[in-house]
């Protein structure tokens, strides 16, 4: 077999080990339980198709925002009024926010408190100029 | 010519097709964003997801009617099974068939890219077993030397694109696992798998085009796609940064992202090193349209994948850009501008092989390819604008995504101005490829179907060599007025055949 070929296998196969490793190392042990809630709450958010505007870890759609931690940006009541009486979307003047029943917003509220419970680094980061004091979460 | 190659045709007609369509559903979509109350007949986040999975699916497909091509070109053999080849396309395009209209009605998992219900999912992992069975057996069946480096890239990139894409079938409960599993294949596939077909396509292309001796390429090739593999799969780890891993990802991702630039600048370095000046002037008008789509494809690979990845990669900044339209800036110009751009080259090079595109036909590709160029660049650029104002207005001062939206606004009308472009160019270039195949399209779809006698190649060069005696030598021109007649004939015998 030729030497160029060689090195090229044994960088693939390497690689993709390395790379396996990795990824086992990241998620053994490291992850937390979704619960239950959360994971009907993620579901919906999947079937609304909440990622084509929205991004999670800054991934989707980026017109609608960030929901990593939206939870405990908005907290329960605000997340649950703006789900269940939808505003109108930015620069519309008739076209509103997707509507959510009351038992779909508590879901998806679970998934939002469990969102924001992953370690991540602080991301998405607060903003350089921000004074602000961070809203208590209800 | 191989069978196999007449069999690729339709792959590269479809690819064309979706490309076309592509352009019209984004343009919607861009308008949707800036004037919500228009009442668009499709839904955003069904337009979309059908926009999101269009732009992988139709360069896979194109790309696979390339491997076809020049696969059994490199091999020197037909492939293991023409029948394969058939059912592998009718297998394909009815799954995107499916997908996107599915999506379009609104059957949609929530996943980014990987919108498409399961079945669906499992229906592209066969299409792609099918691929890598038929070209393994061919590989393993031919007398060419097993290193050769076009047949490696093209079978590696091809067995990845399984390995990688297994994992996406189903989607995960956590979130940060759901996000582990997706970048395999919207990073991995276009930044590995679909780059080591690209380069295998593409080194094959420069072969028969510039006429390039294969051992001067050869080593390029082995250590573009050395590189490719070495950075690529690694440097998914620039995915990984905010998704709640460890952070020695970080380290990783960003080193190895830093790498990436290296297989762009040999690939670069390799296609120039092939062509020369005299030989681009002696290319015919369909390798003229191939060059210069594959110019474009080189200049956004360095910066728009290249620099302008290298500089988002580096977690600090990363840590401000991710999550605006800077990304998206940078899926554009990497996504279309690197791989469309390529895609695009090697179909019209395989459609045009046999078919002879009329001549004024060209003038409107030549368009068309600029305003596909001027409408990325725009696009891209727009998009730029408009994330860097997202980090300033939300990621620095702090204003809320609703006032932040309405500051970037005048940018992303320049982004569906630039999109504006964009769909005319992809739809006249569609027009034009079309235009030109129907006289054969019913060939095109026969399995056993041939085309014509003469290639395009060979009567470019006979075109060449009678304009050539006929300023040189005068005296005969009563004998080489006989040779055009009969040359005309031919030409015309190729048409109706």
């Amino acid at each position: 077999m030729q030497f160029s070929l060689k090195i090229f296998l044994a960088t693939v196969f390497l690689s993709i080990a390395v790379f396996a490793f990795v990824i086992y190392d990241s998620m053994a042990g490291n992850l937390q339980n979704v619960p239950s809630e959360a994971v009907k709450g993620k579901m919906i958010f999947q079937k609304k198709a909440c990622i084509e505007c929205h991004t999670v870890f800054g991934n989707g759609g980026y017109y609608g925002g960030d929901l990593t931690k939206a939870y405990k940006k908005f907290g329960s009541n605000g997340l649950r009024e703006y789900l269940t009486q939808p505003p109108l979307l930015s620069g519309a003047k008739k076209k509103r926010h997707i509507y959510l029943s009351n038992e779909e917003a508590e879901e998806i509220i679970a998934y939002f408190r469990f969102l924001q419970s992953i370690p991540n680094m602080d991301w998405p980061p607060r903003p350089v100029y921000d004074k602000k004091e961070e809203p208590r979460v209800k | 010519m191989f069978r196999s190659q007449h069999l690729s045709y339709k792959y590269a007609l479809f690819a064309y097709f979706l490309f076309g369509l592509q352009g019209l559903v984004a343009s919607g979509g861009a308008i949707d964003l800036l004037f919500p109350d228009l009442g668009n007949p499709i839904p955003f986040a069904s337009g979309r997801a059908f926009h999101l999975n269009v732009s992988i699916y139709w360069p896979l497909i194109g790309m696979i009617g390339a491997m076809y091509f020049f696969f059994c070109q490199e091999a020197e053999r037909e492939f293991y099974s023409l029948k394969l080849i058939t059912i592998n396309f009718w297998m394909l395009a009815g799954t995107l068939g499916l997908i996107l209209g599915s999506l379009l009605l609104g059957f949609n998992e929530g996943r980014e890219y990987l919108e498409a219900i399961w079945p669906l999912k499992l229906a592209t992992a066969a299409c792609t077993i099918l691929l890598c069975f038929n070209l393994l057996t061919t590989y393993l069946a031919s007398d060419m030397p097993r290193s050769r480096a076009t047949l490696i890239s093209m079978v590696t990139g091809s067995v990845t694109l399984i390995i990688f894409y297994v994992p996406n079938i189903v989607s995960y409960a956590h979130p940060t696992v759901d996000e582990i599993a997706k970048f395999m294949v919207v990073h991995i596939w276009e930044e590995m798998s679909l780059e080591l077909i690209g380069t295998g396509v593409l080194a094959a292309l420069l072969i028969q085009v510039t006429k390039v001796k294969r051992q001067a390429v050869e080593t390029a090739i082995y250590l573009d796609i050395t590189f490719a593999v070495l950075a690529g799969i690694i440097a998914t780890g620039h995915h990984y940064y905010w998704i709640g891993v460890p952070s020695y990802w970080l380290w990783l991702g960003g080193t190895f992202s830093a790498m990436q630039v290296l297989p762009a600048i040999v690939l670069l370095y390799t296609t120039v090193k092939s062509i020369t000046f005299k030989g681009i002037s002696d290319l015919s008008y369909r390798d003229k349209i191939t060059m210069f789509l594959i110019g474009s494809s080189m200049f956004y690979h360095i910066f728009g994948a290249g620099f302008l990845g290298f500089l988002m990669a580096y977690p600090p900044l990363n840590r401000y850009v991710h999550g605006t339209y800077i990304t998206s800036a940078h899926s554009h110009l990497a996504l279309f501008g690197v791989f469309g751009f390529l895609v695009l080259a090697v179909c019209f090079h395989i459609l045009f092989t046999e078919i002879i595109l009329g001549k004024k036909m060209y003038r409107w590709c030549w368009g068309a390819i600029i305003s596909l160029n001027a409408g990325l660049l725009t696009m891209g650029l727009g998009l730029l604008i408009a994330g860097g104002l997202q980090v300033y207005f939300w990621r620095v001062i702090g204003l809320s995504i609703g006032e932040t939206n309405e500051f970037i606004r005048p940018y992303l009308f320049i982004r569906a101005f630039g999109g504006f472009l964009y769909a005319i160019g992809s739809l006249t270039l569609t027009f034009v490829v079309i235009k030109g195949i129907w006289p054969k399209i019913q060939v095109i779809f026969q399995s056993e179907g041939r085309l014509s006698i003469v290639k395009c190649d060979d009567l470019h060069r006979m075109h060449g060599l009678v304009e050539e005696l006929l300023q040189e030598e005068k005296k005969i021109e009563p004998l080489l007025k006989r040779i055009q007649v009969l040359y005309q004939r031919l030409l015309f015998f190729n048409k109706e055949k």
